[in-house]
């Protein structure tokens, strides 16, 4: 059997020949993975079982269940899967993740020991929160949470519940002051409760930025 | 076919043109691990186990989708190989429960096979939970426990590619492949023909036959097809459904015959214990067997089998002489003579048959069929002496080399009531023999009491009615626990026979020496203790009557009546029957069988009788006692197709003339299957015997060469 349906799903590698900082080479790796995983038809054992069991572990790694031993398996079962033919759709996207695994293993590592994505794109590995020195009180934000995260009022710089944000992005989008921001392994400090627009002077934007340049130490 | 030559493992093996390597491997005895691929169903290369390396090729291939070709060089083991194979073994374990102990497949499984050849266990991967299966029993005979599936696919290609019905195929629900059926509607509403091949081709526990459907005290190979296991005789009759669905008629008699001399006799009268095994029957209804064969033979026209079935084989100066002339003996008479023997059957009757030409009445059999069938039994040149009573088989052994002692059970017995011993009292094998024969039956007077609820009883009673008589069926059994067959009791009544159930008898009255009336009373219960002849009834109190009757006929039993011969020269038992031991009896080159060992039974299993104890006295004549022959070559089509609504199809039944009409003429009460009914009731069937071309996949313990 040799079959190629659905392969032009899955991106090529050189989307990742240089690193950008707007995007995550793990993330980026595992939404192939993925496309894989969903495309596939379930005749061939390396795209139904094989993309399945990559698909799970990436699924752990991007979020803080990562093992020590996960990229040595990563690498080993892609590494058979890119080689067995049949299923093109399976050995493209095995093929992608070991391109990405081998030009950027610091920041693998850093996914599966560390717990931190350092373009702060993997959601378990960023926290999202309200610039308080940009936030002018206009709740837009709040309008459009969907899972009612955000606390404040008109005039009020808003707080984010870290629990509760599920990192969807859509304040992101609505913010007219580019008040949000996310933060990695440090939180910036921040006002615990919403108060009054120009009350909190405690923090200053960069927060985040701060903790990334520490994280890349 | 020129063969090409290959080196496998250092071994050269050869092949031919278009086997694959992996075939070609497997025929030299040399085991390379798989399990999508099957021998019946195209491949697939999806298991990716039968990896090998072939000098000159890049990267492993798999051995099933390579062609095998002169010089090829090949590798099945290398630390490459293994590694990829203990991958994708890994890889469908993930999914797969931990625990074999509990499936129905344990130590039958072709992957619980695999995992101990390739030293696989489940570990180091992430268990893979799925959420789209579950164990499935939405039909009676096929159960689909599908989280024990590895996707392998053969039961797919199974439906699609070789049976053509395509009720499965790989689905898909958010990210997750199975098995799926379209819709996943249950299988009898996608049009599953239940033929079973995705069951015998799955190499898991994923599929597998309803428990109990199948006995299991036969072998497996039998077992798949319990109508042929519960015919006494095992006729072929997946085989001769297929036929009539196919409008040859006479072929299907041809099959019927390689295992029975008297297809038209059961074709009418058998008790059909086929179609209690009958797989379909768990859907809805067994299949109309017994009234397919009778349709077969009224139907066949040319005999196309009637040279080979006639010839036999070249003499071999043995005699036999076969005491009994009933289904018994005669079957055994054939047999014995098709293996040369010289054979002559004696019977105290004028005619041969026994109870088919002189118990069973004509309004359930046609007797110049049974005839026609007798004819064709002395056409192979057995000899018959009838109306010659042998009162010592001993004596007729002295001029025969083996002799076969059938005499059924033809003697009526009597209840012993003060007046059974008037002159109009009498046994329902009497007057059924009268009647046969078309004898003036005015002796019996016009109202008779006919005791017992058998099918006797009723052959008896539905007889006199026709005769114009007034019956009363009456016996000891309570309503709804009678014994005739539950056509009998449905039908007897709409003819115009009074059944009075629930009596217990007193006496037969009588005036100046006649009959006059049966004095019995009612019960609510009746046993009878076999260990001290005891019975023990509760009465209804004041029921006590007398059934004004001309005639009392007693049908309550039957015996062989050996036991009134002076000496019948072999040992016989203080009731009647011959001491034996399986077909022998206290003297050697004398055998013995049918009713005359079993009791009162049904004509198949006479027949039965007849056809094992030929094939020992065979062999006791020196001979090799094989008397099975191909008179009708088969040819099974595997691709069933699909055909709508198939599961609902329900069973055509014989047309039932109306009850007045049956009552008042000894016309064959059911009309036979048109052609167009035949070949409908045929085409229910679920060909179980295909499951048995499906080839037995060999796993790595039976190669030479693991
Ligand atoms: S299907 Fe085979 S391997 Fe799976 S549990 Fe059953 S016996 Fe074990
Ligand atoms: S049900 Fe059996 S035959 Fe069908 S894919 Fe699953 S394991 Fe293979
Ligand atoms: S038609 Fe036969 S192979 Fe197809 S699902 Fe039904 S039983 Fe299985
Ligand atoms: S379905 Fe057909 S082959 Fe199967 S048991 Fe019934 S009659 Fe026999």
């Amino acid at each position: 059997m040799n079959c190629s349906i659905n392969v032009e799903h899955i991106p090529d590698a050189s989307e990742i020949a240089e690193a950008r900082a707007d995007m995550c080479v793990v993330d980026w790796a595992k939404r192939a993975i993925d496309t894989a995983h969903h495309e596939n038809c379930g005749k061939s054992v390396m795209c139904r079982d094989g993309i399945t069991q990559l698909a799970a572990i990436l699924g752990d790694i991007v979020t803080g269940k990562g093992q020590p031993d996960d990229l040595a398996l990563l690498k080993e079962l892609a590494e058979v899967i890119a080689t067995t033919g049949g299923c093109e759709l399976a050995q493209k996207a095995a093929k992608d993740l070991l391109e990405s695994l081998r030009r950027y293993p610091e920041e693998w590592d850093l996914h599966c020991r560390r717990k931190r994505c350092t373009n702060l794109i993997c959601k378990a590995y960023f926290g999202v929160y309200c610039a308080p020195d940009k936030c002018q009180g206009c709740t837009a934000c709040m309008k459009v949470c969907p899972v009612g995260a955000i606390s404040g009022g008109p005039g009020m710089i808003c707080v984010v519940d870290t629990d509760k944000c599920v990192r969807c992005g859509k304040c992101f989008e609505v913010c007219p002051h580019e008040a949000r921001a996310k933060f990695g392994a440090v939180k910036p400090k921040l006002p615990e409760a919403p108060v009054p627009v120009g009350s909190f002077s405690g923090g200053a934007a960069g927060g985040a930025r701060r903790s990334r340049r520490r994280n890349l130490g | 076919m020129e063969k090409l030559r290959l080196t496998v493992d250092g071994q050269v093996i050869e092949a031919l043109p278009g086997q694959s390597v992996l075939e070609a491997a497997l025929a030299a005895d040399i085991y390379i691990p798989h399990i999508c691929t099957h021998p019946d169903l195209p491949v697939q290369a999806n298991c990716k186990l039968c990896v090998v390396e072939i000098e000159g090729l890049d990267g492993p291939v798999c051995s099933c989708e390579t062609e095998a070709r002169d010089g090829m060089v090949v590798r099945t083991k290398s630390d490459d190989l293994t590694h990829r194979r203990a991958v994708a073994m890994e890889f469908m374990l993930a999914g797969h429960p931990h625990d074999c102990t509990g499936c129905k497949s344990f130590l039958k499984c072709e992957l619980q096979a695999l995992m101990q050849n390739l030293g696989s266990v489940h570990s180091r991967l992430r268990t893979i939970r799925r959420t789209a299966i579950g164990i499935n029993v939405d039909n009676p005979i096929i159960v689909r426990e599908m989280e024990r599936c590895i996707q392998c696919g053969r039961c797919v290609r199974a439906c699609n590619d070789l049976r053509k019905v395509g009720a499965i195929d790989y689905g898909k629900k958010g990210d997750e492949t199975y098995i799926a059926t379209p819709g996943d509607l249950p299988l009898a509403d996608v049009d599953c023909r239940f033929c079973s091949a995705c069951v015998e081709v799955c190499p898991t526990g994923s599929l597998t036959d309803q428990l109990g459907l199948f006995r299991d005290d036969v072998p497996r190979e039998q077992a798949i097809v319990p109508c042929q296991v519960e015919c006494p005789a095992h006729i072929d009759i997946p085989a001769y459904i297929r036929a009539v669905e196919e409008g040859k008629p006479g072929d299907a008699v041809g099959i019927i015959r390689e295992k029975v001399p008297f297809p038209l006799v059961l074709g009418y009268i058998c008790n059909h214990l086929c179609e209690t095994g009958c797989k379909r029957q768990a859907l809805n209804d067994p299949l109309g067997i017994r009234n397919l064969k009778r349709y077969s033979v009224d139907n066949d026209t040319e005999q196309a089998w009637k040279e080979k079935y006639l010839a036999t084989a070249p003499a071999t100066s043995k005699r036999v002489a076969v005491v009994g002339g009933g289904p018994c003996g005669l079957t055994a008479a054939y047999y014995l003579r098709k293996k040369g023997h010289e054979v002559t059957v004696y019977d105290k009757r004028p005619e041969l048959g026994g109870p088919m030409t002189s118990g069973i009445p004509a309004y359930r059999l046609p007797i110049e069929g049974v005839r026609k069938e007798i004819q064709l039994i002395l056409d192979t040149g057995v000899k018959a002496e009838c109306g010659k009573e042998i009162k010592n088989v001993a004596e007729l052994k002295k001029d025969y080399d083996a002799v076969l002692v059938s005499v059924g059970v033809s003697k009526g017995r009597k209840l012993p009531l003060p007046g059974a011993d008037l002159p109009q009292v009498y046994t329902a094998m009497d007057v059924l023999a009268d009647s046969r024969a078309e004898k003036d039956m005015g002796y019996l007077g016009d109202t008779v009491c006919v005791i017992g609820s058998g099918s006797v009883g009723y052959d008896v009673a539905r007889s006199l009615v026709r005769l114009g008589k007034t019956v009363n069926l009456t016996c000891v059994e309570q309503a709804g626990k009678l014994m005739a067959d539950e056509d009998d009791q449905s039908e007897a009544p709409e003819e115009g026979v009074n059944i009075l159930p629930g009596r217990s008898f007193e006496a037969i009255e009588g005036e100046n020496g006649k009959v006059v009336g049966l004095r019995c009373h009612e019960v609510l219960s009746s046993t009878y203790d076999r260990a001290t002849g005891t019975i023990t009834e509760v009465p209804v109190e004041g029921s006590q009557t007398v059934i004004p009757c001309d005639s009392v006929i007693f049908a309550t039993g039957q015996h062989t009546g050996l036991q009134e011969y002076e000496d019948f020269g072999i040992a016989i038992n203080g009731r009647g029957y011959p001491v034996n031991d399986g077909f022998k009896t206290s003297v050697e080159g004398i055998f013995t069988a049918g009713d005359a060992i079993t009791g009162i039974s049904f004509v198949i299993k006479a027949i039965a009788q007849g056809r094992d104890v030929a094939q020992e006295m065979d062999r006791y004549l020196g001979g090799d006692g094989e008397i099975d022959e191909t008179l009708v070559e088969r040819t099974r089509n595997p691709e069933i197709g699909k055909i709508e609504g198939f599961a609902k199809q329900r069973r055509v039944e014989q047309e039932l003339l109306p009850g007045q009409a049956r009552g008042k003429s000894f016309d064959n009460v059911y009309r036979t299957y048109s052609c167009e009914e035949a070949k409908c009731e045929a085409g229910r069937c679920l060909q179980c015997d295909l499951r048995r071309d499906l080839q037995h996949v060999r796993v790595w313990t039976e190669y030479a060469s693991k």
